[in-house]
């Protein structure tokens, strides 16, 4: 037990489980996210760019290495946890009806469970070999 | 809504400096990359679910409009990272709190010392991606 719980403990006071983890879980997620999505800017932005990424080139220079998958889906489950719990926290801090709070948060937990079930079957699903018959960026 | 009517008065009248500017920016970088974020998942589900549809989102994002969004956005996301470890840093360490002012301000230095490189050679390749000066 550390010393915050310990003095909770002693003056009486109840540890929310789900605030304490919450709390946790966007330091550690964070201090994560920093190198995964350093990483991602340099590959993305500064090393190629919008006028190289294309399809065909996320599937062979990426997606058919097994690693970025992998890489992805890190970086996808921990900013999608993390910017659903951020936006909760920014609610909290604007709309001060309870009624409204919840059900807004609820809306973005509901979309963010949306985006990572999309993501993670995207890059399960998506094929090692780019499909033939698309056309270029225009 | 008068909560958030009155945090966006009091922005003003509150008079706490570079504490407040960090935290704003912070908040303010938070927002932007979400909602990025939010938009990019789906654009990057399309490799799979709609590849034709990747290709146009792809072409919107070599538009100048989204170019701009590129320059706001990675600075954003590079002020967030250095924020935040800032703030961890000085809850791990509360003995730092003497120096909140120096290390708030060395924060937003390091943003712009490292947004700088970045940003000129994105812009780099925005005017390179114009096809103005030959190349592709």
């Amino acid at each position: 037990m550390s010393a915050v719980q310990d003095t909770f403990a002693r003056a009486g006071v109840q540890i929310n489980r789900f605030e304490s983890i919450a709390w946790r879980y966007m330091r550690l997620s964070g201090i994560l996210l920093i190198p995964l999505v350093f990483g991602h800017l340099a590959i993305m932005h500064v090393i190629n760019s919008v006028y190289v990424i294309d399809y065909e080139w996320v599937i062979e220079a990426r997606w058919a290495y097994l690693g970025w998958r992998i890489y992805d889906a890190a970086m996808l489950w921990l900013a999608g946890f993390h910017g659903a719990l951020g936006l909760r926290h920014v609610i909290k801090d604007y709309v001060h009806n309870p009624r409204w709070s919840f059900a807004l948060s609820a809306a973005v937990a509901a979309f963010m469970v949306f985006l990572l079930i999309l993501g993670s079957i995207a890059l399960i699903g998506a094929p090692f070999e780019p499909v033939t018959g698309v056309p270029p960026v225009e | 809504m008068s909560g958030l009517f009155t945090t966006v008065r009091e922005v003003f009248r509150y008079q706490g400096r570079e504490g407040q500017v960090a935290w704003m920016g912070h908040r303010a970088a938070a927002l932007g990359t979400v909602l990025f974020f939010m938009i990019h998942i789906i654009d990057t589900s399309f490799v799979y679910f709609w590849p034709e549809g990747y290709q146009h989102a792809i072409a919107l994002y070599r538009s100048p409009l989204f170019a701009v969004g590129e320059m706001v956005l990675i600075p954003a996301v590079i002020y967030h990272a250095i924020n935040g470890t800032r703030i961890w840093l000085m809850d791990w360490k509360p003995g730092l709190w003497k120096y909140q002012r120096q290390i708030t301000l060395a924060t937003f230095a390091l943003t712009v010392l490292l947004c700088a490189p970045v940003m000129i050679i994105m812009g780099g390749h925005f005017i390179e991606g114009l096809g103005l000066f030959g190349g592709q």
